[in-house]
């Protein structure tokens, strides 16, 4: 498959963070002149991308085309989301508490502690928890999928169940996407929660603030436009790994090698297109709703 | 797929939906969007930057937000802007709540304060307009002041040519006023002198009375007296009070001066104050004009002269008062000389202050006295001179007994001699107790009239001052 | 022959196939009459698997038509290619078992997706198929825990499931013991019994000869020789002859 190279050629361009794993890669070894390998970077992330864009379509596509593959959707919610809750929480609270120690440092000088549940609101609803959540999915998940789809890939279980009259794709690709969508928004949901919680803590120990106080102090000056659509883009980080992360492992190639190229390039790719998507997302929230808070 | 994970799956899915719905809720609460509520109007002419959503407080309390702001169709009209509140404030938001746009601490977010109205006032129906203020915005005072700065620029501009000339007859007028002061300083001294022998004998008498000796010390103790005496503090006080009372309302009315009359009154009254001071300026002028003969100037001296003599005579009475029976008593413990009543044979005998020392220092009237331009004896600069020269030598001696100013005169028949010896008694007593800051009540005067030098036929023409002291 | 008028169950017009530049298939064309055994012969890389893919539509022609059942699936998508798939077992190279599922499960997979069978139907045919390759006790046995022969015959035994009018095999003794890998041509002989027509890719030729009616040797992408083993044997081309001529083959 082209994607190995093409990938490379994008990270060249693109990114420029991934050093070139690919032996075969023509970039590496020969010693074209600059412009060519240059052209060749352009022309390997634009297919690249074209290829992304085109899983994308397909994705989209499968939602109206039976089978829906339910059962495994939940299947796939269990493993993306469920096994995930542990690892969110875990952050969660862990972050909150470190948000709160630093508001607080940062508030007490303008005497405003009253103000750091509103502060931390603010930063876990807004961007925190939603990019948080999101980086740690694509390690966890992201690397997961890229590692079983190139695992199943090189040891032809992919085509095993084309051959049972299973459209793989669909089976493989379209409910992990489609349950990593799903579960991003749940998963930010109790990220935002836990951070507050953590928060909660530290600022009890301190304080001595007690929980109804603190969350109603600290969604009383959140709006609707600040939590919904903050915690509703990370549908899109949710498509942006499940996508990413499946056309990395369904189209692997090279064995044990390749599976573990497919793995490592699922966390950087997810993570380095859901950083770059959430500012256009940032923006995009706040062409559609000015109104919000903060 | 096994049982167990469908109930992981559906926990996880339902935990977190749970705790969306709760933030929901959290956020919907915070802006009271799930309860019972009620709505109201109030019109602005400037929302500052309130919004849809914004919250509403009502007396402090989070209460509601706003639902609509309807911009006006003209810039005259105003925004109307809708207000949801809560059902349970409902009580207090009368028709005469007052809605206004704050901001919530120095930086936050506004909010619209409603107010809780006054209990006579009905509560606000529902879509009622309620009385609204126009919110306080730190950049409309900026404009304001700057516009007022302007203003006074303005102003300061138009009236600097009538202060100038306002200054200048103020100028003038300070003139005149100083020239008629020099004229005038003999006199107002001379009133100040007895002023301050007045003082001095009342807080004499005062002291006593506080201590308790003679009559009125004793009438002191009478209770009823002592009703009286309260009452009429009372009253006093209750004067005091109803004068506070005015001038707080007069304080109040300052304040309620509208703003805007200022400017303009400012300006009237520069004007006034410069037909003020011409005016003052033209009486001064007629003033100086007038005062030859029988002018104004005249009339001043003369009504300053009178005040004196009433000075004097208030003095002589006051000091008669000390010799009252009333007070004799305390006076006499208190091992005081009566020098007003000094009887001249006595004194002439030498019975007068038995057992002290006398240092008598003589001055010639020639070398004291001036006469000023009415004709009247006063004393000269180089009389000053050698009077203080002469307290210089007394007040080396011990103070611990009395000063007696003789006055002698030998000019004239002998009530006029009088006269004089008493004049120049009494002002060389009024001097040195003014200049030394003596005691009054041991400084006395004796007026021996015309009095032949011992063993010669000139009648002495002066003062003697006469030192009392013990050893 | 009387195979003339049997229908054919595979047929091959002129297909070419290129990965990178590189001709694996060039302008190749051959037919398989419905039940018999065609086995396909050659040295590595010269294009058998990639054949087989191309008959399972995992793959797709650059030039030429495949024709399955009698249908054209040239360019047919996943989902279009499922009737057709139904119909073909796929016994791959490294059996492909999914590993993350019980032995039975994966043999149940296919009847559980393509049939209208309830869990008790299912579960009986799984159990009948999984005893029929000898792995009757092996139903709840993870893959990993399966030697390599046993995992070919379960990798059969879920190719099977679906009871497929053609089954595609792809290297059935490779790594195998000589006779693991007699047992796996037994069961194959066993299904062709059942009117199954058999597409075998092999390097054995005793395998071969035991399960092709006809036999194709490939070499560069084209069909270097064809017929039966006899005819292989005399075959014009030295290295056919040599090849038919080794005991184990490659």
């Amino acid at each position: 498959m082209a994607g190995a190279e093409s990938l490379t050629g994008f990270a060249h361009f693109l990114v420029g963070i991934v050093i070139n794993e690919d032996p075969k890669s023509k970039l590496a070894s020969d010693g074209s002149p600059l412009l060519e390998r240059i052209i060749g970077s352009v022309r390997g992330s634009i297919e690249w991308f074209g290829g992304l864009s085109l899983l994308g379509a397909q994705v989209i596509r499968e939602c109206f085309r039976r089978p829906f593959e339910f059962g495994e959707v939940i299947r796939q919610v269990f493993e993306i989301g469920w096994r995930s809750t542990p690892l969110i929480i875990l952050s969660g609270l862990a972050v909150g508490i470190v948000l709160s120690m630093h508001t607080r440092a940062t508030l007490e000088r303008f005497g405003a502690a009253a103000m750091i549940p509103t502060a931390l609101a603010f930063a876990l609803v807004k961007e925190t928890g939603p990019l948080i959540t999101g980086l740690l999915i694509s390690g966890r998940v992201g690397a997961g999928i890229g590692a079983e789809l190139g695992g199943m890939r090189v040891t032809e279980q992919i085509d095993a169940l084309e051959s049972l009259a299973v459209n793989s794709f669909k089976y493989l690709v379209f409910t992990r996407v489609v349950a990593c969508a799903l579960c991003l928004p749940l998963l930010t949901i109790i990220m935002d929660f836990s951070g507050m919680l953590g928060g909660f803590i530290a600022e009890a120990i301190i304080s001595g603030s007690t929980l109804r106080l603190y969350f109603s102090q600290a969604f009383g000056s959140l709006a609707f436009a600040d939590f919904i659509p903050a915690t509703l883009k990370t549908v899109v980080f949710g498509l942006i790994i499940g996508g990413t992360s499946s056309f990395l492992g369904y189209n692997a190639t090279g064995g044990a090698a390749g599976v573990g190229r497919a793995a490592t390039q699922s966390v950087v790719f997810s993570s380095v297109l859901l950083i770059l998507m959430n500012v256009i997302l940032v923006k995009f929230i706040a062409f559609l709703f000015p109104v919000a808070g903060g | 797929m096994e049982a167990n994970k469908k109930f992981m799956v559906g926990l996880f899915v339902a935990g977190a939906l749970l705790l969306f719905a709760l933030g929901l809720f959290l956020i919907g609460n915070s802006t009271q969007l799930f309860t019972k509520s009620f709505e109201v109007k109030a019109d602005f002419a400037k929302v500052t930057g309130l919004q849809v959503g914004s919250k509403v407080r009502v007396a402090g309390m989070d209460a509601g937000a706003i639902t609509v702001i309807e911009v006006p169709a003209s810039p005259s009209a105003k925004f109307r802007v809708h207000v949801r509140i809560v059902e349970t404030m409902h009580p207090i938001v009368r028709q005469d709540s007052i809605a206004t746009i704050q901001t919530d601490g120095l930086l936050g977010n506004k909010f619209l304060d409603v107010g809780a109205g006054t209990e006579g006032s009905p509560p606000a129906p529902k879509n009622a307009l309620i009385p609204s203020k126009e919110p306080f915005d730190l950049g409309d005072l900026m404009d304001q002041m700057s516009e007022t700065v302007k203003n006074v620029n303005l102003l300061m501009a138009g009236v600097k040519d009538e202060v100038i000339t306002a200054l200048a007859n103020i100028s003038d007028v300070a003139h005149s006023a100083n020239r008629l002061i020099k004229t005038s300083t003999p006199q107002v001294r001379a009133i100040m002198e007895s002023s301050n022998r007045i003082a001095a004998n009342i807080r004499e008498i005062s002291d006593g009375v506080r201590d308790g000796r003679g009559a009125v010390g004793a009438l002191f103790n009478d209770p009823q007296l002592a009703e009286d005496v309260k009452k009429t503090i009372h009253d006093a006080g209750a004067t005091v009070q109803t004068i506070r009372e005015t001038s707080d309302r007069a304080r109040s009315i300052i304040t309620k001066v509208d703003d805007s009359d200022i400017v303009p009154q400012v300006r009237k009254t520069v004007q006034n104050m410069e037909q003020i001071t011409l005016q003052v300026k033209a009486a001064v002028e007629k003033f100086q004009s007038a005062s030859g003969e029988g002018g104004v100037a005249e009339n001043l001296q003369r009504a300053l002269a009178d005040a004196h003599e009433a000075m004097s005579d208030l003095s002589d009475d006051t000091e008669a008062l000390k010799h009252n029976f009333l007070f004799r008593g305390y006076f006499k413990q208190r091992g005081f000389f009566d020098l007003a009543s000094i009887n001249l044979p006595d004194y002439k005998a030498g019975k007068f202050a038995k057992g002290f020392q006398r240092y008598p220092t003589w001055i010639e009237a020639a070398d004291l006295f001036e006469k000023d331009p009415k004709g009247v004896e006063v004393i000269s600069a180089s009389g000053k001179q050698k009077l203080d020269a002469a307290m210089a030598e007394v007040m080396r001696l011990p103070r611990n007994g009395p000063l007696i100013v003789e006055g002698y005169s030998a000019e004239g028949e002998a009530s006029q001699q009088y006269l004089d010896a008493r004049r120049r008694a009494v002002r060389v007593q009024a001097y040195i107790t003014d200049r030394f800051h003596l005691r009054p009540a041991y400084v006395g005067t004796v007026v021996m009239g015309a009095v032949k030098a011992q063993g010669g036929a000139q009648f002495l023409d002066g003062i003697k001052i006469v030192s009392y002291y013990k050893k | 022959m009387s195979e003339i008028d049997a229908k054919n169950a595979i047929e091959f017009n002129g297909v070419s196939k290129s990965f990178d530049k590189r001709c694996v298939l060039n302008n190749l064309s051959f037919n398989v009459k419905e039940g018999t055994g065609y086995v396909l012969l050659g040295r590595s890389g010269t294009g058998k698997s990639v054949t087989l893919k191309l008959i399972c539509g995992l793959l797709q022609p650059d030039a030429g038509s495949v024709k399955v059942a009698g249908v054209d699936i040239t360019g047919m998508d996943s989902t279009a290619l499922t009737p057709v798939r139904k119909q073909m077992g796929f016994l791959f190279q490294s059996a492909a078992l999914f590993d993350s599922i019980s032995v039975g499960a994966n043999v149940a997979f296919a009847l559980k997706r393509n049939t209208d069978k309830s869990s008790e139907e299912i579960h009986q045919r799984t159990q009948s198929v999984l005893e029929s390759v000898g792995l009757g006790k092996e139903y709840d046995k993870m893959p990993s825990d399966l030697s390599g022969g046993m995992r070919k015959r379960a990798g059969l035994a879920r190719a099977l499931a679906l009871e497929p009018s053609i089954l595609l095999v792809d290297e059935p003794s490779a790594g195998l013991d000589p006779i693991t890998s007699a047992e796996i041509d037994d069961l194959l002989l066993h299904v062709k019994q059942n009117n199954t027509t058999l597409v075998v890719v092999t390097h054995n030729i005793p395998s071969a000869r035991v399960l092709g009616d006809r036999l194709a040797f490939l070499d560069n992408g084209i069909i270097l020789a064809e017929g039966t083993a006899e005819e292989l044997e005399q075959s014009e081309h030295q290295l056919v002859r040599d090849f038919m001529k080794s005991k184990q083959g490659g």
